[in-house]
């Protein structure tokens, strides 16, 4: 495995890139202009307090909100958006959203696994659904996933019988299997026991140090400064503070950040 | 442990009761009746199955669409839908397939044409119309079913399907649909019987099922009790039979559902 150099080569195309992003919900606006960019191989973590948007720019960014204003390019290609009855934007050309959704991956912070499939059955799905993988070629995927977040022996078990922990782990093993280029991680660690955060920070820490580019939203502050190579700090719908790990933990400029660093210590 | 005892004993007694009233029933009434009218038994017997299994099918499929509608479809459809789901269970069953059959079956004969048409034998058959009305009466009940059913999928699960880049059709057909059909598989059971009990009611239009022909046997033999009783058993299978199936299946979804 390659280990992450500090700074990852720039391509000089952002991956990702939201130019300022708005959202309103009944109109009350929720995001208030966010900009943020991801190069291949970034890390990024997005980290703020409860409700400041840190959810809703991430789906903002795979389009399972509608942005109200903004613009949003993945892998170069800008999203083409129109404005729909309800004034926020709308995808104009949905088979490209699917492309492009194919390959952002996406996981939740309830794991949203399909419960009435097993485990192999909730991996092989997409890749047979949307890439039209032959069933043993997803098959072949879908074990060396469960290989590789250690739940092979689990491959036929139905989700509800797994803890959480490896709920999550198979859920990301299911976003893998699409091959994504980007990961989008909703607190993937919130929903779970304190005793099975672990096993799922080693199995992102390991998709951090392939190089994988990835957007985390997270409360686990000594992850975020282990794994991120840009902390992005959210407060009330605004990036407030953006960084490497140390210049946000170590020397925080704004009030609002210096509070939440201190409420966090 | 205590529990399954208890019912054990009280299975015993049920049985022993029962098997009474079998031999009571077997050597003090008339029964003799009963090889004459087998073959014709059997016939009826094989209409109402049909009936049953074919309306059930169509009637779940055509749910689907108007459950659909309801949960996220335009407003005007979702009305639609809604209203239609109203009427059909607001309505007696029996008055809807005599709208069907003496209704339409009214204005048929004069529509330009149509008594020319290929399909014109089958317009006077009372077995299309009894199919119709069973169809929507099912279709009613179980658009409402359904749609609770949809609605009550987490939403989660939809958009784990859409991250992936998933056709909304694919979502509805792979998970959507799968799981609505496990949150109503309890009520199914019910649901099946209740329509197997509606059977009997297109014998008021001609159709020769199960009913008809114990209705027949009495008319012919003047034997009162006895087809009744035996009628009473029929269904009480059949609906015995229905809900094993359905014990079988939620059994297999509980399964995966439960740690
Ligand atoms: N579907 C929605 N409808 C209405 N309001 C919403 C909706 N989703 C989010 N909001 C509001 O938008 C704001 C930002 O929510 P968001 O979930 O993005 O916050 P967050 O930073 O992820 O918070 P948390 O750490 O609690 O997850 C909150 O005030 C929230 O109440
Ligand atoms: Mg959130």
């Amino acid at each position: 495995m390659n280990k992450k150099s500090a700074t990852p080569a720039r391509a000089d195309q952002p991956v990702v890139d939201i130019r300022g992003l708005r959202k309103s919900f009944a109109g009350i606006e929720v995001l208030k202009g966010i900009d943020l960019q991801a190069y291949a191989g970034e890390v990024i973590a997005l980290i703020g307090g409860s409700g400041s948007g840190k959810s809703t720019t991430l789906r903002c960014i795979n389009l399972l909100e509608a942005p109200s204003a903004g613009s949003i390019s993945l892998f170069g290609t800008p999203l083409q958006l129109k404005p729909c009855s309800t004034g926020d934007l709308q995808i104009a050309d949905r088979a490209q959203l699917r492309r492009i959704r194919a390959k952002l991956g996406m996981v939740f912070q309830n794991f949203n696994l399909w419960p009435h499939l097993s485990l192999e059955q909730n991996i092989m799905e997409a890749p047979m659904q949307v890439l039209r993988y032959s069933k043993g070629e997803a098959r072949d995927a879908a074990h060396a996933l469960l290989e590789r977040v250690g739940l092979y022996e689990k491959r036929c078990s139905y989700p509800a019988t797994l803890s959480g922990g490896q709920q999550q782990r198979a859920a990301i093993a299911r976003s893998l299997a699409m091959e994504p280029e980007v990961m989008l991680f909703d607190e993937p660690t919130s929903a779970l026991d304190p005793e099975l955060v672990a096993e799922v920070l080693a199995v992102i820490q390991g998709l951090a140090e392939e190089g994988r580019t990835m957007i985390i939203v997270t409360h686990e502050m000594k992850f975020a400064a282990q794994v991120a190579n840009k902390i992005m700090f959210l407060n009330e719908g605004r990036v407030e503070e953006e960084g490497t790990a140390q210049q946000i933990f170590g020397n925080p400029n704004s009030e609002r950040l210096k509070q939440f660093v201190s409420s966090i210590k | 442990m205590f529990k399954a005892q208890v019912l054990v004993a009280h299975r015993i007694a049920l049985a022993l009761f029962f098997a009474a009233l079998f031999a009571l029933a077997a050597v003090n009434m008339q029964w003799d009746w009963i090889p004459d009218y087998a073959a014709k038994i059997l016939q009826g017997l094989a209409k109402t199955i049909v009936l049953l299994i074919s309306t059930s099918i169509a009637g779940f499929i055509l749910c689907i669409p108007i459950a659909l509608a309801q949960v996220c479809g335009p407003k005007p459809l979702a009305w639609l839908a809604h209203k239609f789901c109203t009427i059909i269970r607001g309505t007696p069953l029996l008055l809807q397939i005599w709208l069907l059959y003496y209704g339409l079956g009214s204005i048929f004969p004069y529509v330009p044409g149509l008594r020319e048409a290929w399909i014109w034998p089958y317009l006077i058959d009372p077995w299309p119309y009894a199919f119709v009305a069973l169809t929507l009466s099912f279709a009613g009940y179980e658009g409402e079913t359904m749609r609770g059913a949809f609605a009550g999928v987490a939403k989660g699960e939809l958009e784990a399907g859409h991250a992936l880049g998933m056709h909304p059709f694919t979502i509805l057909r792979r998970i959507w649909l799968p799981r609505a059909i496990q949150r109503v598989l309890p009520t199914l059971n019910g649901e099946l019987i209740l329509q197997l009990k509606a059977t009997p009611l297109v014998a008021t239009i001609a159709v020769v099922d199960t009913y008809a022909i114990f209705a027949r046997i009495r008319q012919e033999t003047y034997i009162i009790y006895e087809p009744l009783l035996l009628l009473a058993l029929t269904y009480l299978l059949l609906a015995g039979l229905i809900t094993l199936l359905c014990k079988y299946f939620e059994a297999k979804s509980r399964a995966r559902l439960s740690s």
